[in-house]
């Protein structure tokens, strides 16, 4: 693991919902456009 | 409207005509116990004005508990008769060390759930690796505030405030789930803000905020009335800011089982150091003695005589929770009721209002500057939290540069992490937060150290709660 080491972000954690079955799973499952949360860098309504 | 309802007896009441029904509304006691509690000593090293079974003035008396193998064949009845969830109390339970270790194992084995009270003072580092051991254990540890002073003046013992945060750092350290309880009183309930952050910090599973009921040695005076809104307010601005990691439960009033006694019966029994069958800590009335009768035998009566006209004038007597200082008969500060002696009429039973109790100790840790007496608790709180070890939990890291996703192998859960939270991941392998905090003040040498420790801590503390990280001590 690495981090950007020239500043400090302070730490992030965030729980992925679950609600359709395991996160990543129905990330890969789902028709596109995929689910926001795995394209952090995608405008909105690229998706 | 449901917290009023929780809290009125004549709203409870009128609720209750008008057809509401609860959760725990239930006509008559269930075929067999669902729950069962074991007081297993009257005797307590600690002397609390407020304490609900009035140990200290047991301890004086030095009246006597039930011997070993007879406990034994209760807890093993208890299983036998399905019960799936069992609490070890007392007093304080840990007078009777080794009874309460051979229950644990022979009930661990058991897959009942279990929950042991204590107020700490005994749980060594042996004690705290056998209690480990247990599995599924949820240990209750009584703490009445953010500092020395307040803990020991309510507990009526110097020392116990360190005993029982040392306690709690032991138990995390090992992995054991640990929830604290709160008695909120007039004097502590100012400082429960304080108290919460530092419960956060030292990394309790969950913490139980209960306003003294007014039995026991409560009974015999004082004010023990608290600001329950107050008190609300301040779990839910505490919530907002720490999010779920640290469940904050506020008891709540007894209305719920007293003001509508018929529609109320109970699940659970409650065994008391004599032998002596109750239903819970609410009803002074007995329902036989397990030692001798055996429990079944005594769920038995529970069902047949819960409708008693003896208990039910009782509790229509309770106009509210207050009330129960000055009922007729007042569980445990009078001698318990059998039920069933016939009439209507509550035959009489002897007060212990009188008797005399140990005097309280002043507390000696006390600085009398409230806000250095809290900067001190602060300080070793915060000490226990960064010497915890953590090594990586079953869990397997993905992605990278930035943007990582850890999921938790038991759970399924997915969790992402920044860079940040993801390099304080690696660091917390195999290291305490203080270790982690060195190292990565080397990297962001720009960086306040206080800053860093509470981000080190908290990051660690919501790893931990994932099941990312675990304490290097669980099994």
């Amino acid at each position: 693991m690495s981090a950007d080491d020239r500043a400090y972000e302070p730490p992030e954690i965030e729980e992925l919902p679950a609600d359709d079955g395991p996160a990543v799973t129905a990330a890969i499952q789902s028709v596109p456009p995929l689910a926001a949360e795995w394209r952090r860098d995608a405008a909105p309504e690229d998706d | 409207m449901r917290r009023l309802i929780d809290e009125s007896f004549t709203l409870r009441r009128l609720a209750r005509r008008a057809g509401w029904r609860s959760h725990h509304m239930r006509d008559r006691p269930p075929a067999r116990p669902v729950g069962a509690k074991l007081e297993l000593t009257h005797a307590c090293n600690l002397r609390c004005g407020f304490c609900y079974t009035d140990s200290p003035r047991h301890t004086l008396l030095r009246t006597p508990d039930l011997p070993d193998e007879a406990w034994h064949r209760i807890a093993t009845e208890a299983a036998d008769l399905g019960v799936i969830e069992l609490v070890l109390s007392g007093g304080e339970p840990f007078l009777r060390r080794d009874l309460v270790v051979s229950l644990l194992d022979a009930l661990g084995e058991r897959d009942v759930g279990l929950t042991l009270n204590t107020n700490g003072w005994f749980v060594d580092d042996a004690l705290a690796d056998r209690l480990a051991e247990v599995p599924g254990l949820m240990v209750d540890i009584s703490i009445d505030g953010a500092t020395p002073a307040l803990h020991d003046t309510s507990r009526g013992v110097p020392g116990s405030w360190r005993r029982a945060v040392g306690a709690v750092g032991r138990l995390l350290d090992r992995g054991v789930p640990v929830q604290v309880v709160h008695v909120v009183t007039p004097v502590n309930q100012g400082s429960f803000e304080a108290f919460l952050e530092q419960m956060w910090t030292l990394g309790v599973t969950s913490v139980r905020a209960t306003p003294v009921v007014e039995v026991g040695a409560a009974a015999r005076g004082g004010s023990w009335k608290v600001n329950r809104d107050r008190l609300r307010r301040t779990i839910r601005a505490f919530q907002r800011s720490h999010g779920e990691g640290m469940r904050v439960l506020l008891q709540p009033g007894n209305a719920g089982v007293l003001a509508i006694h018929d529609q109320a019966a109970p699940a659970s029994m409650l065994v008391r150091p004599t032998g002596a069958v109750m239903t819970d800590s609410l009803h002074p009335f007995t329902f036989g003695n397990a030692a001798e009768d055996g429990l079944e035998a005594c769920w038995r009566q529970v069902r047949e005589r819960w409708s008693d006209p003896q208990i039910s004038r009782w509790a229509g007597s309770l106009r509210r929770s207050s009330d129960l200082a000055s009922a007729s008969v007042v569980p445990y500060l009078h001698d318990e009721i059998p039920v069933g002696t016939g009439g209507t009429q509550l035959p009489t039973s002897a007060s212990h209002a009188s008797d005399p109790v140990p005097e309280k100790a002043q507390p000696k840790d006390d600085s009398g500057d409230p806000a250095a007496n809290l900067d001190r608790a602060r300080e070793h709180v915060r000490r226990l939290a960064l010497d915890r070890r953590y090594r990586l939990g079953p869990a397997r890291v993905g992605g990278g540069e930035g943007d990582f996703y850890v999921r938790q192998t038991e759970s399924g859960q997915v969790v992402r992490l920044n860079g940040t939270a993801a390099l304080m991941l690696e660091e917390l392998d195999d290291a305490t937060p203080a270790e982690a905090v060195g190292r990565l003040a080397e990297r962001f040498s720009g960086l306040e150290r206080s800053r860093l420790e509470a981000d080190v801590l908290d990051t660690g503390r919501s790893l931990a709660r994932q099941g990312i990280l675990v304490p290097a001590g669980s099994r």
